[in-house]
């Protein structure tokens, strides 16, 4: 066999088939000479040949044809792209594009032919290359074409870039006329991106050594990332945030488009991060803080705008900093302003009015504030809750930043607990009128979720303690079955500890009103039917669970307290045939009547007084009982005999405080006045004198008479000061049961140990003050429930048992 | 090898309605000439089977244009070793239809020396021999490469002893890149040469065998060179002797196992090759490439 007469026969053939001529070419003839020089041994000799031939083909006809269309002016224009600016950009880009199909053509071309020659040189492949390890002919011809032609350079001048430099260079130049909004041929660079898929950086044939990644990628996205943060630099300054995040969102899914169409879609990620970086990592703390910003947005409620921000900042960092941040910001301070607001309200008016308006009306004034403090608290929860549903999907991190800032304002605020108690008690005497079930049901859960944040559970407690005995007490409760599921759901959140006084508050209810009754049927079963006897309804309090303010009067009356109110004989006999009755069923129990507490219905006789045209009324007065005690001494007296506020207290033992209150409401409001003051003031004092309102006019039959200050309401600086007082008190209590408990069962603990052992104890009632821990610990050391242990290297207790 | 093959046995579908579409030329689009044969065929069944064909009957050449291909016989052409046996060809495209191919019996009738024969006469005794008198192993992977080894020493299977054109049809085989009509050519030769190793068409199926495939393509060789180094008898036939003088490869494998080393020193089996060929590989790039600088200067 003639090797060389063989190949020549091949070689033409290969000719032919690069010049598109194949279809006149028979494969047998091929096949069996490419065959017959393999089972001849040369298969070494052929493999090198047809690489030859390849190669001068490439670089020979093919490298001729690719530099023809890289014109000096599509060179320099690619070079110096930054500073040229768009002139000639049209023929710029058209010889671009010219170069692209050029390549793509030569590519397609070359993978065609050498298809055709790895066809003929089946049986080469298959048994030589098998056999000597070679990579296939198909695998070198493409080697050659990434050497030959794209590591070729422009008429052979070094200082420019290579072919795939230069290709780099006008794809992303196309790319960047898209950016800006012109259409470009996307197959044509999807066709040469293709081709620098298809090739490989070196001999080694991995995924990393792919053209595609080592030169054209890097590229792309360092290109990008410059682009993205002039754009990012421009947005800032030109666009509101709303418009940023929009633009962002678009070029986001652009370049997403960009990688299924244009490139690889092994680049998505790697472009989406640069686009996310440039647009969003190192921007979003800026466009947060924005004058359009987050804050605006909330303002203006921009709930979409919102949701935009959102969705950004959690695609580069689930933990949102930025938004998290500038939402707990804006939280606190709309927050702070309601504090404000609550506290400048309350404050209102109060120095130039004080002397006419009475202190009374400042402390409604307050109280109105304090329930618009909690309405507004409310209505800003409700905001940021709808926004956070809305615009946030509902996601847990912006949760718990809200909760956290709304705690943090709440509890700033030093009478959230009252206000709390007071909101709870106005729905319940007003707000839950004519609401549906449902309302009901929202507002009670409204409530709970306010007292979620209030950290002093205790001082809340004792209010609504406070509260809640003054509506059982005086009927004031719209319904009892709310009530009672306030208290289920205050259980469920708080626990039983917290709501086993206030249930046993509705025990004792029950209990009295089964108490009444069977009095009523004690009575009857007595037989002395008096038809002028006394009706008695009676609240049986037990001592330890009704807030010690309502069953005892102030401390400063202390000592009046002592003496016992004097009640008429009448009074007195059914007094004694209840306590009778009940110690009957109970032996063994104290009563202790409260006077200040119970109230009566009085029926009055006024007389006519022909002089000024009255006729006789009559009306049925429901007062205090301590006001029945006052008027009934006004039944001895002749009429126009006066007393004074000494003589009535020398008579009947009411504390100072609650008579002049009481006196108050009979002789000093205006619709009520069964009594007449002398002189008329508004300010009691115990020289003055009380007469009997004969010529009192009632609009209606029943007239109820209030007593002053008796409804709930705000707290004056002075109860204040006694609740604060009376709520340390407690919580030293609290704080020596948590210590004791801790001690018993460490038996010896240090210090520090001991402090942070019972602030975690007590924190889901309040934050324990750690001064207060401490004289605490000294008490419980006097009293000899704890020693301290001598030589020991930090201070340590030991638990005596 | 469930029911697609079923149908290619019957020649490509038929079966009871008389002729298959191979036997009836029904639906044929393509022509097979070699020699004195001209066979209809079809490209789908060519091609399903066949690299080779499959790019012959595709569009990129004249053949698969024309619709025809003449493949250089033997006949016309004697000293052109790339050329073909009809007999072999015709073979072949039995086999791509029926998945299987008949070949004329040759009886044992005429040996060189009687020493060499065995106890009792006829194919399975022989057999018997073979395996006896082979160690275990011989086809083992003294090769390195377990391409294909035929499955020889299954259950005794009764041989046409033909292994002349065994071995012209595997060379088919290996040339058209048929792998199924490989293993099968191999497997049948192998018989036939356990029937028939002492009859002189062996001087001829060697002959055969290491003119028309290389030295990688190890299937017949390994079963011809295993053949004499069992039987040494037979390096005294002399038209053995000049067909091993004739071919240095056969001359070099039979050296090498006489010294009991593999047939073919190269085989890239273990891993401590890899840096080797690796190098052969950059330097034959080289070769190839030439490298870009040379290029430019040339320019």
């Amino acid at each position: 066999m003639d090797f060389e007469q063989t190949w020549a026969i091949l070689a033409s053939a290969f000719t032919q088939i690069h010049e598109k001529q194949a279809s006149k070419l028979s494969f047998e003839e091929l096949y069996r000479n490419a065959y017959k020089i393999v089972l001849k041994k040369k298969g070494d000799e052929l493999y090198l040949r047809v690489a030859e031939f390849e190669r001068d083909w490439l670089s020979s006809e093919i490298e001729r044809r690719i530099h023809k269309e890289l014109p000096p002016q599509l060179m320099n224009a690619l070079q110096g792209r930054s500073s040229a600016g768009s002139v000639g950009d049209d023929q710029v880009r058209t010889q671009g594009e010219r170069f692209l199909r050029q390549l793509k053509l030569a590519w397609e071309d070359h993978q065609t032919c050498m298809s055709m020659l790895t066809d003929v040189l089946m049986y080469m492949d298959r048994v030589y290359c098998a056999d000597t390890r070679r990579p296939s002919i198909f695998t070198t011809a493409m080697s050659l074409f990434r050497d030959c032609i794209l590591r070729s350079h422009v008429r052979g001048d070094d200082s420019w870039p290579d072919i795939c430099g230069t290709l780099n260079h006008v794809i992303l130049d196309q790319i960047r006329m898209e950016r800006d909004g012109d259409f470009i041929d996307k197959h044509l660079i999807k066709a040469n991106v293709y081709m620098l898929e298809g090739l490989y950086d070196s001999h080694h044939e991995v995924e990393e050594e792919k053209l595609y990644l080592t030169s054209f990628e890097y590229e792309f996205l360092a290109s990008s990332a410059e682009f993205y943060r002039a754009l990012g630099d421009r947005l800032l300054k030109e666009s509101d945030a709303g418009q940023y995040c929009r633009e962002t969102r678009k070029r986001i899914d652009e370049e997403n488009d960009r990688c299924r169409s244009t490139l690889l879609e092994s680049t998505t990620p790697k472009i989406q991060k640069v686009v996310e970086d440039e647009l969003i990592r190192y921007r979003m703390k800026d466009l947060i803080e924005s004058e359009s910003g987050v804050r605006f947005m909330i303002t203006n409620e921009r709930h979409d705008d919102l949701a935009l921000v959102f969705d950004l900042e959690a695609r580069v960092d689930p933990r949102k900093p930025e938004l998290t941040k500038a939402l707990q910001k804006i939280i606190l301070e709309m927050g702070t302003n309601l504090n404000d607001a609550a506290q400048l309200g309350a404050a209102a008016e109060a120095p130039e009015d004080r002397a006419k308006a009475p202190a009374d009306k400042l402390v409604n004034q307050q109280t109105v504030a304090a329930l618009k403090w909690v309405e507004d608290v409310l209505e800003l929860k409700d905001k940021f809750d709808a926004m956070w549903k809305q615009s946030f999907q509902s996601d847990q991190t912006i949760h718990t930043a809200i909760m956290r800032s709304s705690a943090e304002f709440i509890n700033s605020h030093p009478r959230c607990a009252e206000y709390m108690s007071l909101f709870i008690d106005d729905n319940m005497k007003k707000g839950i009128k004519g609401k549906t079930e449902l309302e009901i049901e929202a507002l009670l859960n409204k409530a709970i979720v306010l007292l979620r944040y209030v950290q002093e559970k205790d001082v809340f407690e004792l209010y609504y303690k406070k509260h809640l005995g003054k509506r059982l007490l005086m009927g004031r409760s719209l319904s009892i079955d709310v009530e009672k599921q306030m208290i289920f759901r205050m259980k469920m959140e708080l626990g039983n500890n917290f709501t086993a006084k206030l249930e046993g508050m509705f025990k004792d209810m029950t209990l009295s009103e089964e108490l009444t009754a069977g009095y009523k049927g004690y009575v009857a079963r007595l037989g002395d039917a008096d038809p002028r006897r006394i009706d008695l309804a009676i609240n049986v309090l037990t001592s330890m669970t009704w807030p010690v303010e309502t069953t005892n009067s102030a401390p400063d009356d202390a000592r009046e307290s002592r003496l016992k109110t004097i009640y008429p004989p009448a009074m007195e006999r059914i007094r004694q045939g209840f306590e009778n009755y009940y110690k009957e069923k109970y032996s063994g129990r104290m009563l202790d009547w409260k006077g200040n507490m119970g109230t009566v219905d009085v029926k009055v006789t006024f007389p006519k007084v022909p002089s000024k045209g009255f006729k006789e009324r009559r009306h049925e007065l429901n007062v205090s009982t301590y006001a029945m005690l006052i008027l009934l001494l006004f039944n001895d007296l002749p009429s126009g005999a006066s007393l004074s506020l000494e003589e009535i207290q020398a008579r009947t033992n009411i504390p100072t405080n609650e008579l002049v209150r009481n006196l108050q409401s009979l002789a000093v409001a205006p619709k009520t006045r069964i009594l007449l003051k002398e002189p008329m003031s508004k300010d009691v004092k115990d020289t003055d004198k009380f007469f009997f309102n004969e010529g009192f006019m009632g609009k209606f039959h029943k007239v109820k008479i209030g007593i002053v200050s008796a409804g709930n309401r705000i707290e004056n600086d002075r109860e204040r000061v006694e609740t604060e007082k009376k709520n340390n008190d407690s919580r030293g209590y609290a704080i020596e049961a948590a210590v004791v408990r801790i001690m018993k069962q460490r038996k010896e603990l240090s210090h520090q140990q001991l402090v942070t052992e019972t602030i975690t104890q007590l924190n889901s009632q309040f934050k324990p003050d750690v001064n207060m821990i401490k004289k605490r610990i000294e008490s419980l050391i006097e009293r000899e429930y704890l020693e301290r242990i001598e030589d020991s290297p930090s201070s340590s207790y030991r638990y005596l048992a | 090898m469930a029911s697609a093959p079923t149908s290619r046995k019957q020649g490509f579908v038929g079966a009871d309605r008389g002729s298959s579409l191979y036997e009836s030329g029904e639906l044929t689009d393509f022509t097979i000439e070699c020699g004195k044969h001209s066979m209809r065929v079809h490209k789908a069944v060519l091609g399903a089977q066949s690299e080779h064909f499959r790019v012959l009957c595709g569009q990129k050449f004249k053949e698969g244009c024309e619709g025809k291909v003449v493949l250089k016989s033997t006949e016309d052409d004697d000293a052109d070793e790339a050329c073909d046996d009809p007999e072999a060809i015709k073979l072949m495209v039995n086999f791509l239809y029926y998945e299987d191919y008949k070949a004329e019996q040759i009886l044992t009738k005429f040996h060189y020396t009687q020493t060499l024969r065995m106890t009792g006469s006829g194919s399975s005794t022989q057999y018997k021999v073979i395996k006896s008198k082979a160690k275990p192993g011989i086809f083992r992977n003294l090769r390195g490469r377990p391409k294909a080894l035929p499955t020889v020493f299954g259950p005794p299977r009764p041989s046409d002893g033909n292994m002349v054109v065994h071995a012209r049809v595997f060379a088919v085989a290996t040339k058209y890149s048929i792998p199924a009509l490989q293993t099968l050519a191999c497997s049948k030769f192998a018989a036939a040469v356990a029937v028939n190793w002492d009859h002189p068409h062996f001087a001829e199926a060697t002959h055969i065998v290491y003119n028309t495939t290389v030295g990688s393509v190890r299937q017949l060789r390994d079963i011809v060179c295993d053949t004499i180094r069992d039987h040494k008898d037979l390096l005294d036939v002399p038209v053995i002797e000049s067909v091993i003088k004739a071919n240095k490869d056969f001359s070099h494998e039979l050296l090498r196992l006489a010294y009991e080393l593999p047939a073919t020193a190269k085989e890239g089996s273990g891993e401590g090759d890899t840096e080797d060929e690796d190098m052969e590989d950059r330097e034959l790039l080289s070769m190839v490439g030439g490298v870009s600088e040379s290029d430019s200067d040339s320019n």
